[in-house]
């Protein structure tokens, strides 16, 4: 304890580097934003003039 | 501000290709031979033909595409007039079905632009003054688009009375100026459409109220920014469409570029961000409808820039 | 060497002691013992530039004591990290964002450590001025969240004063991203706003509660969402504001 407040600890700059992404957080590259849902089918399929298509099955499935 | 100029600039290039897309595979949308007013499947042919006809509508009405594409746009009209046999078809539909308001919904495009059909036009006032019809219970976007195809009939006149576009208004999701991050999908199509009707597709930006308006100003570029991220190509062009509808539109060039870029050398506008297919019958299928909203954003900011 | 999941443990342990005493718990000099009892020195004092400003938050918000050997510490961890985003790598914005969140530490370890003259600001905030481009602007104020408290203000604080309407955009934008980190801390802007009286275009309490039921449980994130609730909901401490 003694040692640890004495002692000057200095970061490498590697180190320094990897605390900067942290303080400085990115936001998400990747978007999960609102997408077409099947859910939303039975409420499109009432004659909408001017809706989209009827939702594809979600992609990966 | 108005309409800058990069927008008029790509909304002409997006108009004029994407109706001399409609046209010129206007045949693949056609009626199967034999098709009644008894549709087994109305989203498959007899909705992309409304919609097709909207947008014809919408360019001639407006007036601002160059004369090759008005042209075009009148020969989709009688195309698409002719498909519904003149009217017959719209007309036997809604004789059979009283309440169903998707023959007035897609007759109106048709009254615009000066075709009529006097069995229809007798049997729409009749119906109009039913008050059955008045109390089926609609979504409130759908009775906005059912009350402005009345409007665009002439049926108001007809029977004397005055919508309540505010308190219809005031129904739909929009008019609850709700929490914009709790959007969805296809929340946001509801919320385009009823920015279409209240305004008769950017005829009447004044049509939605100061408050609505503002909210949508507030709240716009959000939505086009994170459906734009996400490729939605489809729902994107709606949301340009209603930008373009505001009493002060909202216009962004990199928006409209981005969309004038995206469109194919044939007027083809994909969308999404997946591959489109190779076979004509299934890209008409996949991307008819964002070819129509691409015509009528194309043909409004045109209209709005020209200060129509 | 220390490596970046060892900081990030570090910071998540020191997000723990903070929160804990932001809510009363713990006896005193929060910050000094946080490095004392630490195995790996290093990563303990990164967890404390990590954190920033939140450091003195439960001074700030809860009167929590702050001790000299907390100032001492907190020095300490500049010492180690001097400049943390120097490397080659690092975009002009990024240095600004950085040198900022050093000014609001280091502003509150002059104010509470007993340093002679508080720091000046790293420069006018030329970089954040343009609300322009609101989508980066906001996420560089996400990024600028730990400013967002009581008892701290400056050019960053009256930019945000102006930009209530980028920073709802911001909001909304990564909420539907189901960016939560980014949101989480936007939305502590909004709050800070609401605390400053600035009128918002968007209610900051519902979007706070869907944040943080959607936000994940990381304590970092915990320790924005405490502040946010503080900032809409408690009193500041009197002898703490300025």
């Amino acid at each position: 304890m003694l040692a640890q407040k004495t002692a000057r600890i200095i970061a490498t700059p590697a180190e320094a580097a990897a605390i900067g992404s942290m303080m400085v957080e990115p936001e998400a590259t990747v978007s999960d934003p609102p997408l077409p849902a099947p859910e939303a089918a039975g409420f499109i399929l009432a004659l909408l003039l001017m809706s989209p298509k009827e939702p594809k099955e979600p992609k990966g499935k | 501000m108005t309409v800058p100029e990069p927008v008029a600039a790509a909304a002409r290039s997006m108009a004029d290709r994407a109706l001399s897309w409609l046209h010129a595979h206007r045949a693949l949308g056609a009626l199967p031979p034999g098709t009644t007013e008894e549709l087994a499947d109305p989203d498959s042919v007899y909705k992309p033909l409304g919609e097709t006809a909207l947008a014809a509508s919408l360019l001639l009405r407006d007036g601002v595409a160059g004369p090759g594409q008005l042209a075009a746009a009148q020969s989709l009209m009688e195309f698409t007039w002719d498909q519904f046999r003149q009217g017959d078809m719209l007309y036997e539909r809604q004789l059979r079905h009283t309440l169903m308001t998707d023959p007035l919904e897609v007759y109106a495009p048709f009254v615009r632009c000066g075709f009529r059909h006097a069995d229809l036009d007798r049997l729409l006032a009749h119906r109009a003054r039913l008050r059955s019809v008045d109390g089926v219970e609609l979504l409130p976007n759908r009775r906005l688009a059912a009350a402005n195809a009345a409007r665009v009939v002439g049926l108001d006149r007809e029977t004397g009375r005055r919508e309540d576009w505010d308190g219809m208004a005031r129904a739909t999701w929009l008019g609850a100026r709700p929490e914009p991050w709790a959007i969805n999908w296809i929340t946001a199509y509801a919320m385009t459409h009823t920015v279409f009707h209240l305004t008769d597709w950017g005829r009447l930006p004044q049509g939605l109220s100061p408050d609505l308006t503002a909210y949508v100003r507030t709240w716009l570029p959000v939505w086009i920014d994170i459906w734009r991220e996400v490729q939605q190509w489809d729902l994107v062009v709606e949301l340009l469409i209603v930008g373009a509808s505001l009493d002060e539109p909202y216009c962004r060039p990199e928006d409209w570029e981005t969309i004038a870029a995206l469109q194919h050398e044939d007027g083809l506008v994909p969308r999404d961000g997946d591959p489109v297919d190779d076979d004509p019958r299934q890209r008409f299928t996949d991307h008819q409808h964002t070819v129509v909203v691409t015509a009528v954003a194309g043909s409004i900011a045109l209209a709005r820039a020209a200060g129509r | 060497m220390t490596t970046r999941a060892d900081f990030a443990a570090a910071a998540d342990e020191f997000a723990n002691r903070v929160l804990g005493a932001l809510r009363g718990a713990g006896g005193t000099a929060l910050v000094a013992r946080h490095i004392d009892s630490a195995p790996d020195a290093l990563a303990a004092l990164a967890a404390v530039r990590v954190l920033g400003a939140d450091t003195f938050s439960p001074h700030l918000l809860a009167g929590a004591p702050f001790h000299a050997d907390d100032a001492a510490a907190v020095a300490r961890s500049f010492d180690a990290f001097p400049t943390p985003v120097a490397g080659p790598s690092a975009r002009p914005e990024e240095r600004t964002v950085a040198a900022w969140r050093d000014w609001a530490t280091t502003q509150l370890l002059g104010r509470f450590g007993g340093m002679d003259s508080p720091p000046a600001p790293p420069g006018p905030a030329d970089d954040l001025t343009d609300t322009t481009d609101w989508q980066s602007w906001s996420v560089r104020m996400a990024q600028l969240a730990t400013l967002a408290t009581p008892g701290l203000d400056g050019p960053v604080h009256e930019l945000a004063r102006g930009a209530a309407f980028p920073l709802a955009r911001g909001v909304t934008r990564s909420v539907l991203r189901r960016d939560f980190p980014t949101a989480v801390r936007l939305v502590r802007w909004l709050a800070w706003l609401a605390h400053e009286g600035v009128a918002l275009p968007l209610d900051p309490a519902p979007v706070h509660e869907h944040v943080r039921l959607l936000g994940g449980a990381s304590p970092r994130t915990a320790l924005d969402l405490a502040v946010t609730d503080h900032l809409l909901t408690a009193r500041t401490p009197e002898a703490v504001r300025t």
